[in-house]
């Protein structure tokens, strides 16, 4: 098992690092580019734009860039943002919190509802309450972010006046932890009811297969009650694929969610990184993009081992 | 055990939501601050550096925090901030020196907020910030015109012009503290965060304006409170935010909800709602951008005049409006806004009415003859173009639709081929930079100041220029030079409004549309008067109050 995570780890470097040259060629092949404002602003003469952008360092050619961008973001230094000059790991951070504090809330809310939801119509599969779930979820699952985030804003927040139409804190509370929730109630809302759906059906899936197996059979015919059956022993497996499911997701935790965080107007890191893609703002687009790769892969090495820890079967050596 | 397991977080979750809904109330009514207004901002400015910031919002963020020397009002006239008068000829502050001239600014007795006195030492140092090459100066135009400024005390600042520079008094509507900045130019070739461009003062900045910032919520809000060195009137109010919203639908549904006092620049789809929005005011103010289609009068058919001035006739501005903008932009004459009082040329409202059969008939006697399709071609050329505009700017595209719907009675066709801003607009290689289009669709900010060897003088063809229309005429070439060169009001009066009939007659620019800008604020909100320049709607926010 060591071993096995050592070679992951290892075999991950290379392709973090291809994965960050591709992301870099992208970026660079985007029309426009952190200079298009400026380009396109008549007052600005063309020896000032040369100015700014030997200044900004976007005069030295690509692979430099590259290299100069690579050699300082292994010492850790993601460099400073083009428009607001701050430190990009220093903005990345300052938003992080408020992205796993949504992201995080609505992991836990949309699991809990999909698992149960999942065991539910597994056991009643086929019956009404199984139908009507799978249509509520895949109802759930298509609606459009940019169109119900706003429905619910004006129901719960415009006409009901139960919740703040976005935003994180009260302006005049200065933060309070019941004030920050009650911010958070409509952006979960959101986030989990389009994402109830996935949950549900894997978790639905994934107890059906292990309904069937011989072992459960077996604990019926032990005479266990069905209570006892299909919690100690369907739904305790059913869960493993799961598992491996959640580690998956857990990049999205530091990515945020874009559309919905432009809408209520949360300050996380998602509508950071739409900023940064609006602007053009490389070093800030590189260091959330590469964060996230490193997530990503991070997640995957976990998954497996969690995967082999909770499954006997699976070995890596 | 599971139906346990279920009631137990399903009532948990019941017990959170109550407990939520129950605080929300005391927290919804803003507690009891009175004077706090809440004014949205759609983007997050990226830097407070007046030097570096090239947005908007930035504007807007930064007018409650600086003063100038001198500032314009709404109603487009320089008033004087830290200067105790607006120098012209006229009160000798101005004077012609040789080819150049000098302005005399005398300065009030004022104090950063953070108590130190401000001098004519501050103004020495924000021109030499702009000109430091280091410095990501956004623009350095009419600075570099300067050869020195004298302080003969720390009250006066005499400005040196090597030239005659009309817009003299544009370049002071914000004034640098030198003893804050100075390090930070010096270090400018230092790697950290202490130089200029990067430094925390742009995040953080110390003016002298009616108030200051108490914190700045990265992605949230700015808090702004009075500044206790203001050299005027007391701020009346407590605390001033501006709120990001950065969706116009959440802004829309915030007004309602009270979250938010002013929502600026909204959407012209939310105009009826906002309307009959009950405590709402809705101002719609006109602006000083005008939508206009460009022509390359360098293309085979668009180089006679004729065949543009059809299109003037041709398109109903009016219809245009209603369709578009429900009636609340209005139609735009020539080069220069209406709102600029001394030299908008009204004589020129009447040379294009809408009139279709006129259009026919110019174009008819110019030996344009409908061809089977109906298009008018003369020795086997068709009057078909290809217009251009920013790709996803709704508006505009529709503007395209109904210019096309106008054309095509007349016998010419318009074929639409958008294209991204960058293609369009970008500098060297853009559409517009390289001549390589037939008609564009996009708009101009008209100055207080207009400077027309820029736009309109045939030595500035791009990529030297912004002459795209490649328009030329020794007249205008001539009196362009000669406007530049004058800053005797009533000379330089005749001289654009003479521009302006000649640019009109030739036809190288169809003006079609001056916006108007769409400002909803709640009832309680007093004293917010918006401000077309490019001061922005936070020009006075010193007079800004909460209503009893």
């Amino acid at each position: 098992m060591g071993a096995y995570v050592v070679r992951r780890i290892l075999t991950s470097i290379p392709l973090l690092l291809g994965v960050t040259l591709i992301l870099f060629l992208l970026m660079h092949l985007m029309p426009g580019g952190p200079l298009a404002a400026y380009a396109q602003n008549p007052h600005i003469r063309p020896e000032d734009l040369a100015k700014i952008r030997h200044i900004m360092g976007l005069d030295k050619p690509l692979w430099m860039q590259y290299f100069f961008w690579l050699g300082a973001m292994l010492t850790g230094n993601f460099g400073a943002s083009l428009t607001s000059g701050q430190p990009v790991l220093a903005m990345f951070l300052s938003r992080l919190p408020n992205t796993l504090m949504l992201m995080g809330a609505s992991l836990v809310v949309s699991l809990i509802i999909g698992v149960l939801l999942g065991v539910a119509s597994a056991i009643k599969q086929y019956s009404a309450f199984d139908f009507t779930v799978t249509t509520l979820a895949f109802i759930g699952y298509s609606l459009p972010v940019f169109w119900f985030g706003v429905v619910l804003m004006l129901i719960f927040a415009a006409d009901l006046r139960w919740f703040p139409a976005g935003g994180i804190h009260s302006i005049a509370s200065h933060g309070g932890i019941l004030d920050l929730a009650w911010h958070m109630v409509l952006p979960v809302t959101m986030l989990s009811i389009v994402s109830v759906a996935g949950w549900s059906r894997y978790m639905r899936s994934s107890m059906l297969e292990v309904i069937r197996q011989d072992y459960v059979r077996m604990a019926r015919a032990k005479g266990l009650s069905e209570q006892v059956v299909i919690m100690k022993h369907a739904f305790r497996n059913a869960l493993i694929p799961l598992v491996t499911l959640i580690a998956l997701s857990l990049p999205g935790l530091l990515g945020g969610a874009i559309m919905t965080e432009q809408i209520f107007g949360w300050p996380g890191v998602g509508r950071l990184f739409f900023h940064a893609l609006a602007e053009s703002d490389y070093p800030l687009m590189m260091a959330i993009l590469t964060i996230s790769a490193v997530a990503v892969v991070v997640s995957n090495l976990l998954a497996d081992i969690v995967y082999a820890a909770l499954d006997p079967r699976i070995r890596y050596d | 055990m599971r139906t346990a397991t279920r009631a137990g977080s399903f009532g948990l979750t019941v017990a959170l939501c109550a407990g939520l809904v129950a605080c929300a109330p005391a927290t919804a009514d803003r507690g009891a601050p009175r004077q706090v207004i809440v004014i949205e901002e759609q983007q997050e400015p990226d830097s407070l550096n007046p030097i570096i910031s090239n947005m908007m919002a930035s504007v807007d963020a930064m007018s409650p925090v600086f003063s100038g020397l001198v500032q314009v009002d709404n109603k487009m006239h320089f008033f004087p901030d830290l200067a105790l008068q607006v120098p012209t000829l006229e009160n000798g502050l101005v004077k012609l020196e040789g080819k150049g001239m000098t302005v005399t600014f005398h300065l009030r007795h004022a104090r950063w907020s953070d108590g130190v006195p401000i001098t004519s030492k501050d103004v020495v140092f924000t021109w030499k910030v702009e000109m430091n090459p280091t410095v990501m100066a956004s623009s350095r135009d009419g600075f570099d015109r300067i050869t020195r400024i004298d302080t003969p005390d720390p009250y006066t600042a005499i400005v040196h012009f090597k030239s005659i520079y009309a817009p003299y008094l544009n370049l002071w509507g914000t004034i640098l503290p030198e003893h804050l900045l100075a390090k930070a130019v010096a270090e400018q070739d230092r790697p950290g965060d202490s130089h200029f461009n990067h430094c925390k003062w742009n995040r953080h900045p110390i003016g002298s304006g009616p108030f200051k910032i108490k914190d700045w919520v990265s992605g949230d809000h700015i808090t702004y409170v009075p500044n206790p060195y203001y050299y005027g009137r007391k701020p009346k109010l407590k605390e001033l935010i501006m709120k990001f919203v950065p969706d116009q639908n959440s802004a829309f549904i915030q007004l309602e909800s009270g979250d938010i006092d002013i929502y600026q620049s909204a959407a012209i789809t939310q105009y009826d709602q906002l309307k009959s929005m009950p405590g709402i005011r809705v101002l719609t103010t006109p602006a000083l951008e005008y939508d206009h289609l460009d022509f390359n009068t360098r293309d085979p058919i668009l180089k006679d005049p004729v065949v543009r001035r059809a299109m003037a006739y041709a398109i109903n501005d009016d219809k245009l409006s209603k369709i578009i903008y429900k009636g609340l932009y209005t139609p735009a004459y020539g080069d220069q806004s209406p709102l600029n009082k001394l030299y908008f040329n009204p004589a020129i409202e009447s040379m294009y009415p809408y009139d279709p059969a006129k259009a026919k008939q110019i174009l008819e006697a110019d030996g344009w003859k409908p061809g089977p399709d109906g298009i008018r071609a003369k020795d086997g050329k068709r009057l078909s173009f290809t217009i251009v505009t920013t790709a996803g700017m709704k508006p505009r595209e529709l503007t395209e639709r109904v210019a096309q719907y106008y054309l095509r009675k007349v016998g010419i066709r318009l074929n639409i081929e958008n294209v991204q801003a960058d293609t369009l607009f970008g500098r060297p290689d853009g559409l517009l930079n390289t001549g390589k289009y037939q008609i564009a669709l996009f708009a101009w900010i008209s100055s207080p100041d207009p400077d027309d060897v820029f736009l309109w003088n045939s030595h500035q063809f791009p990529p030297n220029g912004e002459n795209d229309t490649y328009y030329s005429n020794p007249e205008v070439d001539r009196l362009t030079v000669a406007g530049d060169s004058t800053i005797n009001l009533a000379k330089r009066e005749a001289i654009y409004k003479r521009i302006q009939y000649d640019l009109w007659r030739d036809m190288p620019m169809l003006s079609l549309l001056n916006w108007t800008a769409i400002d909803a604020i709640n009832d309680r909100v007093g004293g917010f008067r918006p401000n077309p320049t490019s001061a922005g709607n936070l020009w006075n926010t010193q007079d800004w109050y909460v209503k009893e």
